[in-house]
């Protein structure tokens, strides 16, 4: 815990929160109603041409969510076929055959849903045309997909006795147009300037100073990477992900990437505060999300440093990279796990037990510290309609959130959308643990096996992806039960949000009245901190005390499996 | 559903496709070529005859005492695909590898730098630290049969090897495994001649 660390710690923070206001407002401006963003209105035009899509029709919700369901439908098709049949397709200079079924609709369904869980390596397996025909479209595809749900529950929340949310294709078209399409672009650039690798050739093969033969792999790695860490994706070109010096080559690529992960999501608070028409509301969610992340990081880097202590050494290396070292190691962990990314620049089975349950308590919460690409923020108004819900029991008021009166349709969802991803992750985890094939695929004995097995369905479930990849997941149990985890956590939450959101704006508007709850100030953001703090733990505290806790207090007193 | 909308959303999707699967990374990979031809090929190094000896990103294997060793790789430096232990910390085999290379090294866990004894994570790291690269210093002179004054060189080899922080903030200090290797092989001295490169 140097100064050096310290200080990289503060520039991180620094530059990520001193961004995130101002890329917040652009992006605001592009889904502005009057005088928005649209430099590339030709382009815009030319699409919907082709398409002969009417951009300008108003969805109501259910036209809204068969528009969202449809373009995932095509994608989930399109990456599993390409995987299938990338053995006939060009761009496979390496002549990987066709990937196995079940592996393959795992990979799919990762890919569509914004998890980018992985049972495979990407140089020995997929060919440079899925990873860039299928996966890098995904990872486009996907996160824009999420911000239109999170446009859509602010014009629920705005407009007033209507029913229309917006138009899903207007949405994604800005969506990839304005800000995915354009930072990926700039970023992939600076990524192959520090020695990430971008390429259509096939893999090098040298001649070693120790005289034998070393295969290089190449790939188009960087424009994949740059979308994967701005959209909140993280599936890497390669096994490792951005371990790889391939994918994270330099000190300043790290740092590069760790602010790519979180930018959209903690800029896309502020932009919908004041898409909402309510700034403050942004600015007490950003401040709960930051206070969670700050808190969760310090834990983790503490334990990391103590651990070492602990057993005598110097520093805590292993599945750690040179050129990264602890801090960076330790502050992308905490990064990846509350943004729901899920790429990795070092191997979290290998952290200490304490910094593997940070990770996981942020997955576990649902994805709401920043978040997702526009699941961030929807999946924590689902936090916030349980918070005002309370406070209108406590104090015995009909609840309202932002002048919209809450009633029992909206709850009924806000229920089904918390409760879906915490009962498949306690569900699934039971469940493999009692299938003595599923739980074989543990790597490491102990109270850790548990945590391999809890996380492995935290993060399918919290469409994260990282995993403890000692895990043995490329099984048919778990490329079955993953996948069907991921796709039922991610429009289990995804649905009820666009219900609410078709619900809440249909809804005239409650005047003010000195009783009204304020969604904004510190009250507002302790008793929504509660509130999430208490559903994470009443759900979860068992499993964590059982897995990583309970490793912790074996570790101290030198107990090893 | 109207049909409109069922055939306009594959329309949709197709078009999307081509735009951020074809055309973004062609866009990317022609600007790379330009921009930055040498990292977007791979950061290949090569010797005076041309031949490629490898990749400045990529460790190599050594297990001769005359050269410096990467980091210990859990997969044995394999490239594809490479990957990592996962070995947790309360794990008895991590254990008993961190000790069997510390024993290597010839010195007690807690002496050694720890870049040594943990297996880097994606079984590729290029880097070592300077203390790990100083700690192989007696073992290279003793292989090479130094003199007293090219230990020194060596040393100052190390020294110009070492990348400090990035822009004095980022990251670590480390050193370029291959490139300190193929500078050893390049000094000229006792007789040992080796390979230039």
């Amino acid at each position: 815990m140097g100064r050096h660390d310290v200080y990289q710690a503060i520039f991180y923070f620094a530059v990520l929160f001193g961004a995130a206001p101002f890329l917040g407002r652009y992006i605001a401006g592009v889904f502005s109603d009057n005088k928005p963003v649209q430099f590339l209105e030709p382009v815009e035009t030319f699409l919907y041409k082709c398409t002969g899509i009417d951009h300008k029709s108003e969805m109501h919700w259910t036209r809204y969510l068969v528009a969202v369901l449809l373009l995932n439908l095509w994608g989930l098709i399109a990456v599993f076929a390409l995987q299938i049949f990338q053995g006939h397709l060009p761009f496979n200079p390496q002549h990987l055959k066709g990937v196995e079924p079940l592996l393959a609709f795992n990979t799919a369904a990762s890919f569509v849903t914004n998890t980018n869980w992985q049972a495979y390596s990407g140089e020995s397996t997929l060919s440079y045309l899925v990873q860039m025909l299928g996966l890098t479209v995904q990872n486009f595809l996907s996160a824009a997909t999420a911000m239109g749900v999170m446009l859509a529950l602010a014009r629920g929340i705005v407009r007033r006795n209507s029913g229309a949310l917006g138009n899903f294709w207007s949405d994604i078209v800005k969506t990839t147009l304005y800000i995915l399409l354009p930072l990926s672009l700039v970023f992939a650039l600076v990524l192959v300037g520090q020695g990430v690798v971008q390429t259509f050739a096939p893999y090098h093969t040298v001649h070693t100073l120790a005289e034998t033969d070393q295969v290089i792999p190449l790939g188009p790695a960087a424009s994949q990477i740059a979308i994967k860490q701005l959209g909140t994706n993280g599936g890497g070109f390669f096994g490792v992900n951005s371990a790889h010096p391939f994918e994270n080559p330099t000190p300043l690529s790290n740092f590069l990437e760790m602010l790519a992960i979180l930018l959209i999501p903690a800029a896309q608070v502020f932009a919908f505060g004041k898409l909402i028409n309510n700034k403050k509301h942004g600015v007490a969610l950003f401040g709960v999300m930051a206070l969670v992340l700050l808190v969760g990081f310090g834990v983790a880097w503490y334990s990391e440093v103590s651990t070492a202590h602990h057993i005598g050494v110097g520093q805590l290396m292993e599945g750690k990279e040179q050129r990264i070292g602890v801090m960076n190691s330790v502050l992308w962990e905490t990064v990846t796990t509350a943004a729901s990314n899920g790429s990795v620049n070092c191997m979290h089975d290998s952290m200490s037990p304490i910094t593997i349950l940070v990770g996981m308590f942020n997955i576990m919460l649902g994805e709401v510290i920043f978040g997702g690409v526009g699941c961030g923020v929807y999946g924590m108004i689902l936090f916030v309609l349980l918070t005002v819900f309370l406070v209108g029991l406590m104090v015995g008021r009909t609840p309202e959130y932002l002048g919209k009166k809450l009633e029992a349709r909206e709850i009924r969802w806000m229920m089904a959308g918390l409760l879906i991803p915490n009962l498949s992750i306690l569900i699934g985890a039971a469940i493999a643990l009692t299938i003595p094939s599923a739980a074989a695929s543990i790597l490491n004995p102990g109270p850790h096996g548990l945590s391999e097995v809890a996380y492995a369905f935290s993060s399918a479930a919290g469409n994260n992806g990282s995993a403890l990849a000692g895990l043995n997941v490329n099984t048919p149990f778990y490329n079955v039960t993953l996948a069907i985890v991921m796709l039922l956590c991610r429009f289990g939450v995804l649905i009820p949000v666009l219900a609410i959101a078709g619900s809440l704006a249909r809804k005239n508007a409650v005047a003010e009245s000195d009783g009204t709850f304020h969604a904004d100030g510190m009250m507002f953001g302790a008793i929504l901190l509660f509130s999430i703090l208490i559903v994470g733990a009443l759900t979860f505290v068992p499993m964590l005390l059982l897995g990583p806790v309970s490793e912790h207090f074996l570790m101290l007193s030198g107990r090893l499996f | 559903m109207n049909k409109q909308d069922f055939f306009g959303s594959i329309r949709m999707f197709l078009v999307l496709t081509v735009m951020t699967g074809i055309h973004y990374p062609l866009v990317v990979t022609i600007a790379a070529k330009i921009a930055f031809r040498n990292q977007a090929d791979g950061s290949i190094v090569y010797n005076k005859n041309g031949t490629a000896v490898g990749s400045t990103l990529i460790a190599q294997q050594f297990s001769d005492s005359t050269h410096f060793t990467a980091r210990p790789s859990a997969c044995s430096y394999a490239t594809v695909a490479s990957g990592a232990s996962n070995l947790g910390v309360t794990s008895s085999v991590l254990h008993d590898s961190v000790i069997a290379r510390a024993k290597v090294l010839g010195k007690p866990v807690g002496k050694v730098p720890a870049d040594l004894i943990f297996a880097s994570g994606s079984g590729l790291d290029p880097h070592i630290s300077p203390e790990a690269a100083l700690i192989q210093v007696d073992r290279i002179v003793k292989a090479r049969a130094l003199s007293g004054e090219n230990r020194k060189a060596l040393i100052k080899m190390i020294a110009s090897r070492t990348e400090k922080p990035q822009w004095g903030l980022f990251g670590e200090a480390r050193v370029n495994v291959l490139l300190l290797n193929c500078d050893i092989d390049s000094m000229r001295v006792n007789n040992f001649c080796g390979r230039r490169l």
